[in-house]
């Protein structure tokens, strides 16, 4: 295994390509690793970025007998990827307790996206069912935190449900910044707010704009921010585990500067994204020309091996080169040559 | 009949079974997801073809290959050198020497044990050498010799705890670099602090700046190895996924050691001390010599000269640099320019450019902050005396670009 993974590991996009092409051409489409499922559209912060225009409760969310049977069954059925549970604010769904023990109890992984504020309340059923993975956003210093978030104190609540997590068992907590054109230039203040916070790492996101976040295009960072938080990123990791996430696309060559393994863009292919009404997409954007269909209307398992063809089909396409992030090459953002150069060096 | 017909026959009507199921199903146009037994046989066949396409690429490689190979070589010359240095990669080291070290001192955690310095000296905010009392954790079940060595390197840390608000020597730092790459610890971290601590000596301690360099070199190494071998530690945003149950957070990948030396023979640079914060110039007027990794080249008027923050230039006689935005820096004979003191060397002009860029920056021009980020060595200084100024007022967080800036040059 250590030669098989040796070659894997030395041309992994390489590798992922063909198997793509492979799996196209046999009629045969990988399980997934990863579902992620928007809870609730309900959320009491107000961010500018929420790539789900979070807020209110949105109509037609799927109720604790539909969750448990259209979602949680059908992915013990697809081999049991990790169950990512998102918002809004998913710890305002008043059955995610219920839903989270019967889960656990059919096996399966989960991890969870939260903006950390109701996470001290939960802390027995934490205790109980530790989720594998669990994402804290911390957007800026307290002030800046705050600011953007809209609500006084959740800088700190952001940074209790870190320590709560820690304790009750988390394998991996992950504090989540996205990289603004207002963050990008302070990040190097968030540093040691983050390495002193107990989370294990540092996940940059870059903002995306999906959601409410498209009535805020002017938050894009510039292509001198994107450089600078990309380098950034590079050096901190000589002191802390720091990732630039998927939105930022492959480095190429140098994404061993950047991250652990080589970006694979997941959607469509190892992952997928279930809407707060069932709407299954293939990533984090609430488009529902997006959708290959609802959950309501054909089981999921179904949905996963029919649906996504344009991100199976290998080969340079919109959503199948495996380089760009699918989020901003849909939004026409070059990021990737803007922070790595990838036109001119890598790629 | 005998067992063996059977077991062959066996084996060619599953492989005729699976055979006609799948045209079965390509004719029907049915998709079917991967079965947990399939998955690893299509992986295995897609590493299999990636491996014969690479193959054939270098069967392609050398046959095109030219004849003369050393021409260039040739016509290269070698500097002469000043001190010598090792600059190979340390012959000893073993994955299992690294996989003792990183479970002594976990990766990226050695600053811990300089903190606060650590965290606050690169923001200018705290001064250099007050460091605060960690030692270092203790070894499991260490033989006598790495007991030794770690006791050697906490002295290390202690000497220069206490000596580093006074100025270290350079053999003092030498030491203290000793220590830690006999207990086969490599981090960048650590190398840009003795980097830090040595800005002040003079002459410039070449011997110094050149082992800091292989350190570095060796921890990029590493780091570009792990790109063939796998990581060290396990990441968890690849897939919004967490880590699988029975994960071990550390695991030095087998190979990884084999790797390094293969990236370092290839020509591994010191990655962000090579591509960051350097200083394009030219020679205007007389000649300098450049040192870099302890060897010197000496570069007439009308070269170019690149200076990264590991580079000295020395003088013999009065010479003047030229840059596209600074104009001329004018070096006396037996100067020393580093990236420290480059602005010791600005004429007015110059000193007032990055005085007006760094007002701009602080009235919120965002390319202000690109100007600068352009001259750093030029304009670290002024960087943290501004930011000194500011202390206590309100800036509106104008001044966090100054500090990402005064990063990029210090680490």
């Amino acid at each position: 295994m250590g030669l098989l993974h040796r070659l894997y590991a030395r041309a992994a996009p390489e590798v992922w390509e063909t198997e793509t092409r492979l799996l196209h051409v046999l009629r045969l489409v990988r399980r997934p690793v990863a579902v992620q499922w928007i809870v609730t559209a309900a959320c009491d912060l107000h961010c500018p970025h929420c790539y789900s225009s979070a807020g209110k409760r949105a109509v037609g969310e799927l109720s604790t007998e539909e969750a448990k049977r259209l979602i949680v069954d059908e992915l013990v059925a697809l081999g049991k990827p990790t169950l990512v549970l998102a918002g809004g604010e998913l710890l305002l769904r008043k059955d995610i307790p219920e839903i989270i023990a019967y889960a656990a109890e059919q096996g399966l992984e989960w991890a969870m996206h939260t903006h950390g504020g109701h996470v001290p309340k939960f802390r027995s059923l934490l205790a109980r069912h530790p989720p594998a993975l669990a994402a804290i956003s911390l957007d800026g210093e307290r002030e800046q935190h705050d600011l953007f978030r809209g609500k006084r104190g959740s800088f700190d609540a952001a940074l209790a449900a870190i320590r709560v997590l820690k304790e009750t068992g988390c394998r991996e907590v992950v504090a989540g910044t996205t990289v603004t054109r207002l963050s990008a230039d302070r990040v190097a203040d968030l540093f040691p707010v983050v390495a002193a916070s107990g989370a294990d790492s540092w996940g940059l996101h870059l903002f995306a704009p999906e959601g409410r976040g498209a009535e805020h295009m002017a938050l894009f960072p510039s292509a001198a921010q994107l450089r600078r938080v990309a380098a950034f990123a590079r050096r901190k990791r000589a002191m802390f585990h720091v990732e630039l996430c998927n939105e930022w696309g492959s480095a190429g060559a140098d994404d061993m500067y950047y991250r652990d393994q080589p970006f694979l863009c997941g959607a469509g292919r190892i992952s997928c994204v279930i809407g707060a009404s069932g709407e299954v997409l293939p990533c984090t954007t609430t488009d529902l020309r997006e959708s290959e269909g609802n959950l309501r209307d054909r089981p999921l398992r179904q949905i996963w091996a029919q649906g996504f063809t344009r991100f199976r089909r290998g080969g340079n396409g919109e959503c199948s080169d495996g380089k760009e992030c699918w989020l901003q090459s849909r939004n026409g953002n070059a990021c990737r040559e803007q922070a790595f150069g990838c036109g001119r060096r890598v790629g | 009949m005998s067992a063996r017909p059977l077991r062959g026959l066996a084996a060619w009507m599953t492989a005729a079974w699976v055979a006609l199921t799948l045209l079965r199903r390509l004719w029907r146009g049915e998709v079917v997801v991967l079965s947990q037994y399939g998955a690893p046989v299509v992986r295995l066949l897609a590493i299999a073809l990636v491996f014969l396409a690479s193959c054939a690429e270098k069967v392609r490689a050398v046959q095109a290959e030219p004849q003369d190979q050393d021409q260039e070589t040739r016509a290269t010359p070698t500097p002469a050198p000043e001190v010598v240095v090792d600059q190979e990669f340390p012959d000893g080291l073993t994955d299992a020497d690294l996989q003792r070290a990183y479970s002594w001192i976990a990766p990226r955690t050695l600053h811990r044990y300089f903190y606060p310095e650590a965290m606050g000296e690169v923001a200018g905010s705290v001064p250099i050498g007050d460091m605060g009392e960690h030692p270092l954790p203790a070894m499991r079940e260490p033989d006598e010799e790495m007991r030794q060595r770690g006791e050697v390197l906490q002295a290390a840390i202690d000497a220069h705890r206490r000596t580093a608000h006074l100025g270290p020597t350079a053999a003092e730092l030498l030491a203290l670099l000793d220590a830690a790459e006999a207990l086969s610890v490599y981090d960048e971290w650590f190398a840009g602090h003795l980097w830090r601590h040595a800005r002040t000596l003079r002459p410039a301690p070449v011997a110094l700046l050149a082992r800091i360099e292989r350190h570095l070199r060796i921890v990029h190494a590493l780091t570009m190895a792990q790109a063939s071998t796998g990581p060290i530690e396990f990441s968890a945003w690849r897939s919004k996924a967490g880590p699988p149950p029975g994960w071990q957070r550390l695991r030095v990948p087998p190979g990884l050691v084999a790797a390094a030396r293969e990236a370092f023979k290839q020509g591994a640079d010191a990655g962000t001390w090579e591509s960051e914060a350097s200083l394009e110039l030219t020679v205007a007027r007389g000649e300098v010599v450049l040192i870099k990794r302890a060897g010197e080249t000496r570069i007439a008027a009308g070269a170019p000269l690149r200076l990264r923050r590991l580079d000295v230039v020395r003088a013999p006689a009065a010479a003047v640099l030229r840059h596209p935005t600074l104009g001329e820096l004018a070096l006396p004979a037996g100067a020393e320019l580093g990236a420290w003191n480059v602005a010791q060397f600005l004429d007015s002009a110059a000193r007032a450019w990055v005085q007006g860029r760094l007002r701009a920056v602080l009235d919120g021009e965002a390319t202000a902050v690109t100007e600068l980020e352009a001259v750093l060595p030029a304009a670290h200084e002024a960087i943290r005396a501004a930011l000194a100024d500011a202390e206590g007022r309100e800036t509106g967080g104008r001044t966090a670009a100054l500090r990402l800036l005064l990063q990029a040059f210090d680490e």
